[in-house]
């Protein structure tokens, strides 16, 4: 990256998503059921969870090259990237890499049917019997670290593995490498399978919700006073509605995306402002055992001189309890 | 915009248990790899690892039991225990909001979740232990430290591989900087497990008995475990409690080379370099050693060293590797380089590269500290994280000013 120094003493900016996209295959009935919750015509919200194609169907957005040994989880994050930028479907061939763009990851389950893949295989038949191309997809951060290698991305590159918060600890994140002026736009990614393993995985530690496969995407920048989308906010006000744990909440109504839930709760949020619904739009995510963490978002500029600092309310439950309780 | 210092270590290594342990071990260019016990390796053709058996986290942990964690946990709570008791911070004189934990890793709870699938493979998912399911999630190494210390801020683990350490080191940074915490606690854990050790057998990246990093006939890493967290606050509240201060963290710089899933790429590397250099406000010329990266593999060495040269011109300082003495403990070795770090600065010594017996032509006019410390004063220590996936991470740690 070319970024300078970072400056904590200057104005902090305000951060802007300037772009999103849902990618949560099947969810066409959410768009009516968020209608009938908020009162925004669904004509309105159907664009905006539409087009979404299953992962293994990932090459009539991303083209039919490179997809070999791309797990789901990767695939579903490389079509929500692609159409968070507006690209036209098929394969994109980058000119070169940008420094000034990072990316964040949120997704606890993508590598899961791979890493019990290779153990079965140890176990069966051995250490000798191990793919060496199975290896990559056996790290967790594999997802990010393809985003950057598909579209060229030279920023900062991380994934969180951090539960059913990873989504808002991932925009969390993202706004730091922003304010302290590490990257010039950063691209939020969640994304969960849903394979047998990943299931089995998710149930056996929080059966109240069914895990679903999707993905969604972020692109937040620095706000520029003329920029276009909405900002987030992090001081506490009224919300005109909650989207996430105790609002509306996908993982309820449709399916779990759970690491995703964050990152997808909040590019609903944008999808509903950008249809004309009112803000500031509360976004939740989080479960009793990994804690919750809440963002706001809205559309009115005049609440961006307000948006001073990245951080977001967390409250971290450890060992049974809440840490800001002990 | 606050400066930010290191005030306590806690290294558990298999070299040293603690600060006064792992320097000696430094110092005394000690191996901690042998043969491994954790798991049957009696089928593969590779055998070592750094492991530490003499990890007793009942003797370190006070307030986790060890027996609802997993290994990697225990590593990380029980180096963020060594690290608090090394600082003399007390922590009633903190507001428990003010004080929180990042923590890197590659494989998170790797024993674990390999003895969860081989039960699932065994018998099912009904014959997967629920006490165990409930230890695997890799986000719980940043819990552990959490609750271990009854911390109240940000609790946060990074998966960014081998270069997870120098992730988190640099995210604790930040948060210290822009004034929202006091304290943070940062660095990596890993364990060793029968998986990693396939996988990087399988790719052909594992030595048989000893790593050699910079020599001529190096041919690969050893795997290896550990965890290694530094306290990390800003001077002001150093200062105001009156703390020992190991240096200060100058800054770091983050990059992905975008180029291949497992080469590393020299130009990235030596970009990342640069931007970790004006981040810290250092040229070149001023820093006095650099803890590489240097796994020992050819490839890694090769092309660290070059983007060295293509940084550092003629004017090249002493680069060593400490995975030569402790292995590659993945999300904790740049943890580990940053602690060894910081002794550099404190104590007036470079730590050697051990096993070195031969010089490598294509990497003339570099100086691997080879088998022996090197008593010296430093001031300004680079340490080099770089990871699967192209992931750079690089910290500047100085003396303070």
């Amino acid at each position: 990256m070319t970024s300078a120094v970072p400056d904590a003493a200057a104005p902090s900016p305000a951060v802007r998503v300037a772009g999103w996209s849902l990618h949560l295959p099947g969810a066409g009935t959410l768009a009516d059921d968020l209608a009938d919750w908020s009162g925004v015509p669904v004509q309105r919200l159907a664009g905006a969870l539409a087009g979404a194609v299953p992962a293994e169907r990932a090459h009539e957005t991303l083209g039919r090259k490179g997809l070999l040994y791309k797990e789901p989880a990767t695939r579903l994050a490389l079509c929500a990237v692609h159409r968070a930028l507006g690209l036209a479907p098929g394969r994109v061939r980058p000119d070169g890499v940008d420094p000034e763009t990072a990316v964040v990851v949120a997704g606890n389950l993508g590598n899961v049917a791979t890493v019990a893949e290779l153990a079965r295989t140890i176990h069966a038949e051995g250490g000798r019997a191990v793919s060496p191309l199975a290896a990559p997809n056996a790290s967790s951060n594999v997802l990010a670290s393809t985003i950057a290698l598909w579209f060229g991305f030279g920023g900062a590159n991380l994934m969180l593995c951090s539960g059913a918060t990873a989504g808002l600890d991932a925009v969390r994140t993202a706004a730091l490498l922003l304010r302290a002026g590490r990257a010039g736009r950063v691209l939020v990614v969640g994304s969960e399978p849903a394979d047998e393993t990943a299931i089995g995985l998710h149930q056996a530690g929080c059966a109240t919700s069914q895990l679903r496969a999707g993905a969604a995407c972020l692109v937040l920048t620095r706000a520029a006073p003329s920029g276009r989308g909405p900002v987030l906010l992090t001081a506490a006000r009224q919300a005109t509605c909650r989207l996430g744990p105790g609002g509306f909440d996908p993982a309820t109504r449709w399916g779990d995306c759970y690491g995703a839930a964050g990152v997808v709760n909040l590019a609903l949020a944008a999808a509903l402002l950008d249809a004309g619904g009112s803000g500031p739009i509360a976004v939740t995510c989080g479960d009793d055992t990994d804690g919750e963490r809440e963002v706001w978002l809205t559309a009115d500029p005049g609440d961006s001189a307000e948006a001073i600092t990245p951080d977001t309310p967390r409250v971290v439950f450890v060992d049974g309890g809440s840490g800001a309780q002990r | 915009m606050n400066r930010v210092v290191v005030t306590g270590l806690g290294p558990v290594s298999s070299i040293g248990i603690g600060v006064s342990a792992f320097t000696d071990g430094l110092r005394e260019g000690r191996s901690g790899i042998s043969p491994i016990r954790s798991f049957d390796a009696s089928g593969f053709p590779r055998r070592n690892a750094g492991e530490v058996p003499d990890f007793r986290p009942e003797t370190l942990l006070r307030r986790i039991e060890p027996t609802r964690w997993g290994r990697s946990s225990q590593f990380a709570a029980a180096a963020a225990r060594l690290a608090l008791a090394d600082s003399g911070l007390d922590p009633a004189t903190v507001a428990p909001d003010r004080v929180g934990a990042v923590v890197g890793t590659t494989s998170g709870e790797s024993v674990v979740v390999e003895t969860v699938t081989a039960q699932q493979v065994e018998g099912g998912f009904a014959a997967m232990d629920p006490e165990l399911l409930g230890q695997m999630a890799a986000g719980r190494l940043a819990h552990a430290v959490s609750t271990e210390l009854e911390l109240a801020g940000e609790s946060l683990t990074l998966a960014t591989a081998c270069s997870a350490s120098n992730y988190a080191i640099g995210y604790a940074y930040d948060t210290l900087v822009t004034g929202e915490a006091d304290v943070m606690f940062a660095g990596g854990a890993d364990s060793v497990c029968r998986w990693a050790h396939a996988g990087f057998f399988r790719l052909g990246a594992l030595t048989a008995d000893a790593c050699s990093p910079f020599d001529r006939d190096r041919s690969g890493i050893l795997t290896g475990e550990g965890g290694a967290m530094l306290l990390l606050e800003t001077l002001d509240h150093a200062r105001t409690r009156g703390a020992r201060i190991y240096g200060e963290v100058l800054g770091y710089g983050v990059n992905c080379d975008a180029n291949h899933p497992v080469a590393p790429d020299r130009a990235s590397i030596a970009e990342c370099m640069r931007t970790a250099h004006r981040n810290a406000a250092v040229k070149p010329e001023d820093v006095d050693y650099i803890c590489a990266h240097g796994t020992g593999t050819p490839a890694n060495d090769s092309v660290e060293a070059q983007a060295i040269f293509d940084v550092f011109g003629d004017r090249v300082p002493p680069v060593s590797s400490i995975k030569s003495m402790i292995g590659h403990t993945m999300g904790a070795a740049s943890g580990f380089g940053a602690i060894a770090g910081a002794l550099a600065i404190t104590h007036g010594f470079l730590p050697p590269t051990i096993n070195w017996t031969t010089p490598d032509p294509a990497l003339a006019g570099l100086d691997p500290v080879p088998n022996t410390a090197r008593e010296t004063g430093v001031r300004v220590v680079q340490n080099n994280g770089f990871a699967f996936g192209g992931n750079n991470a690089i910290v500047l740690i100085g003396a303070v000013e």
